[in-house]
């Protein structure tokens, strides 16, 4: 887990290094010198004819541009929603990691961002879900992973047989260099969020997020878009193809959105900023940020932007983040009116006295039926060290992972009773398919860590009771940690890493026992 | 000198280069680093930054206070950046394929001692990249940092934490990925 205080003294040794970084440019002043040299300096007060000139040929301009951008514009919506004449397939539900490539229908839209055919690596850096697979067969998934504007990454893909071969199903429209999020509800059901990367600059334009959204299983893809004065989408969640919500990290904070028909128009519901501690009031979420010298003696609690909330229903939802201080408890809210009004939910179970300061992250619930659910809480404890450094002193804040501990409901979230994991809390979080029967991927503390806090893959275990206990899978099974997904007692996926080292999607089909590796391929 | 004094001065009417040249060697190269933290391209970032100084030395409002001529000369940097952002996003919204010859900035950052940092460095916005650069890589305080982005000091603290929230997800994510792919 990486703290900020450990984010900042990254910051300040990469600013340490940044000269010796940068490509050498020589003579750069001598050519910019050359450059003024060429030029004279602007007339200090131009006529005033000719500036009135200036503006109304402007204004001609602006007009014509204007009138030429609707035209645009109009074309680009028609253009939006295509339509394809093939009706979707149906799978059967046979599980199978050989199957032939199934093309299915031609598209009849090119993707928004082109995939060359062949091997694959799945996974985001920016979802938190990297697959979904909604039945033995067909599900959807995210990658290639990638970070920056040279690389392809995070086009939207389909399969129809189980997770081998992969579509490039990317809405089209959706390319170059973004923020985005997705969520996949069902077989046919996804929407993609998505805002030009770079915003919140008083001088550029106000961030238009764009929302892509399908019902026939990306046969096509139908967009909306709407304007903030800044805002870049981090997380989608809907219940019902009509019930959905948005968060979206703006300047001071998030705000939420909710749309009531499916995706085509959004209403802001609430805000979460930094500048609101304590807030219930309606239509806010508090947030709060320790600055001064005095921080590390404050309690300060943020919702988490990227897997911050989730909902039961149309009306019942709660938000999730971190509280970090000398005295934290897990930040979970509630809401019981679609977003609007929000009340803390305490949760009973941890440790009486943590060895604060710590660090208490509580995710969001999971609903594997309408009255069963899972979410979980990590504690960690921060370390901080100081040495001499330019003659003064320097300290490095260090998150040491604790316990991870598992809330389970089963009467939708009203009582919430807490099962201790296995392992120490690494980022993990369980899955469960019904009340009973769920797995966890356990890290422990490294041994002999490279850094303080550091930890490694252990076992992956299993419970059958509703997380009261937890047993491992067997050793040797070919999973070493990663996310993953399970439909039925036997039948999961994982990303995870084999033998070689490379990165693969796995696949079980005993309950965890063993895995396979699918050698994911898009087909086209 | 104040910026009203600009127009007064003779030397500068006449186009003379004496006041500039100082201030093109004492801020050259720490504005053509913010130039490269906003763009992650030296020879676009180059190009930036002569932009920059062209304008600065053409704009009759171009301050000649060294503290006022780097906030203003920042400035318009930033602008320069946004319109290199948004012509970019045109270009790759008509063209569909996105791959691209490796440019010096992947050359750099293979040299870098925290390549994952700078990755996500990479994935902030421009206001975020903006106020990271000025508070940890020139060490500016929120109040100079403020100044130069034009901002009120709380909004900038809030895009510092924002931003540093950001950068802690973006390193975790990438951390996770490398369990996976080890």
């Amino acid at each position: 887990m990486t703290s900020k205080n450990e984010v900042e003294a990254r910051l300040r040794n990469q600013a340490q290094g940044f000269d010796d970084q940068m490509p050498r440019r020589s003579d750069f002043e001598r050519r910019v010198i050359a450059r003024i040299a060429s030029q004279p300096m602007a007339r200090l007060r131009r006529p005033t004819i000719l500036r009135d000139l200036a503006l109304a040929g402007l204004v001609m301009v602006l007009i014509a541009s204007l009138g030429y951008g609707v035209v645009q514009l109009r074309t680009i919506r028609q253009a939006t929603t295509v339509k394809s004449p093939h009706p979707s397939t149906v799978a059967s539900l046979t599980p199978t990691t050989t199957a032939a490539p199934t093309l299915g229908p031609t598209l009849s839209y090119t993707p928004g961002l082109h995939l060359p055919t062949g091997p694959i690596e799945l996974g985001s850096v920016y979802t938190g879900t990297p697959f979904k697979m909604m039945t033995p067969l067909r599900g959807w998934a995210v990658g290639p992973p990638g970070k920056d504007r040279a690389q392809v990454h995070d086009a939207v893909l389909v399969t129809a047989d189980g997770g081998a071969h992969w579509r490039n199903v990317t809405p089209p429209g959706f390319s170059g260099w973004t923020d985005r999020t997705m969520y996949f509800l069902d077989v046919t059901h996804a929407w993609v969020a998505v805002t030009p990367h770079v915003v919140a600059h008083p001088a550029a334009t106000p961030a238009t997020i764009t929302v892509f959204r399908t019902a026939d299983g990306a046969q096509s893809w139908q967009s909306s878009a709407f304007q903030l004065a800044d805002g870049s989408p981090s997380q989608l969640d809907f219940v019902d193809p009509q019930h959905g919500w948005m968060m979206l990290q703006v300047d001071n904070g998030v705000a939420v959105y909710r749309t009531t028909d499916g995706g085509g128009q959004w209403e802001q519901t609430a805000v979460s900023h930094y500048t609101t501690p304590s807030a219930t009031a309606s239509g806010t979420l508090p947030m709060s940020n320790a600055f001064g010298p005095n921080a590390a003696k404050q309690t300060a609690c943020e919702l988490d932007p990227f897997r911050g909330m989730s909902f039961r229903d149309a009306v019942t939802g709660w938000a999730a983040g971190r509280c970090v201080g000398p005295a934290p408890s897990p930040y979970f809210y509630v809401t019981h009116d679609g977003g609007t009004t929000w009340q803390a939910q305490p949760l009973a179970g941890l440790p009486p006295t943590l060895a604060c300061p710590c660090d208490v992250g509580s995710t969001v619930p999971v609903f594997s039926s309408s009255r069963d659910a899972m979410m979980t809480v990590s504690v960690d404890t921060e370390h901080t060290s100081c040495q001499p450094q330019n003659g003064g002193t320097a300290c490095g804040t260090e998150s040491i992972p604790g316990i991870a501990i598992v809330y389970l409901t089963h009467d939708g979230g009203i009582t919430w009773a807490p099962h201790v994991l296995p392992g120490v809390a690494a980022g993990a979080d369980p899955t469960f398919i019904d009340a009973r029967t769920g797995w966890y991927g356990a890290s422990v503390l490294q041994a002999a860590p490279s850094y303080l806090g550091e930890t490694t893959f252990d076992k992956l275990y299993v419970t059958h009771d509703g997380g009261s206990s937890w047993n491992a899978t067997g050793t040797g099974s070919g999973f070493s940690g990663g996310p993953m997904q399970f439909i039925s007692s036997s039948l999961g996926w994982a990303l995870g890493s084999l033998a070689n080292l490379q990165p693969a999607l796995l696949t079980t089909s005993d309950g965890g026992r063993t895995w396979t590796s699918l050698n994911p391929a898009v087909t086209g | 000198m104040r910026e009203t004094d600009i127009a007064k001065d003779p030397d500068l009417q006449s186009g003379g280069r004496q006041w500039f040249e100082p201030l093109v060697y004492s801020v050259g190269r720490p504005a053509l680093k913010f130039a490269f933290m906003l763009v992650h391209d030296i020879d676009i970032a180059e190009e930036i930054t002569q932009e920059a100084f062209a304008r600065a030395w053409a704009s009759p409002g171009t301050p000649v206070d060294p503290v006022q001529f780097r906030r203003w000369l920042y400035r318009i940097i930033t602008n320069l950046a946004c319109d290199h952002f948004r012509r970019e996003r045109q270009v790759a919204a008509q063209a569909p394929s996105i791959s691209r010859p490796l440019d010096p900035v992947t050359t750099a950052e293979a040299r870098s001692v925290d390549e994952s940092l700078m990755a996500a460095l990479r994935s902030l916005s421009l206001s975020e990249r903006q106020a990271i650069y000025l508070r940890y890589f020139e060490d500016q305080s929120f109040r100079e940092t403020s100044r130069i982005m034009g901002r009120p000091q709380v909004t900038v603290r809030v895009v510092v934490h924002r931003a540093l929230g950001k950068l802690r997800q973006r390193l975790e994510a990438s951390g996770q990925n490398r369990m996976v792919a080890v």
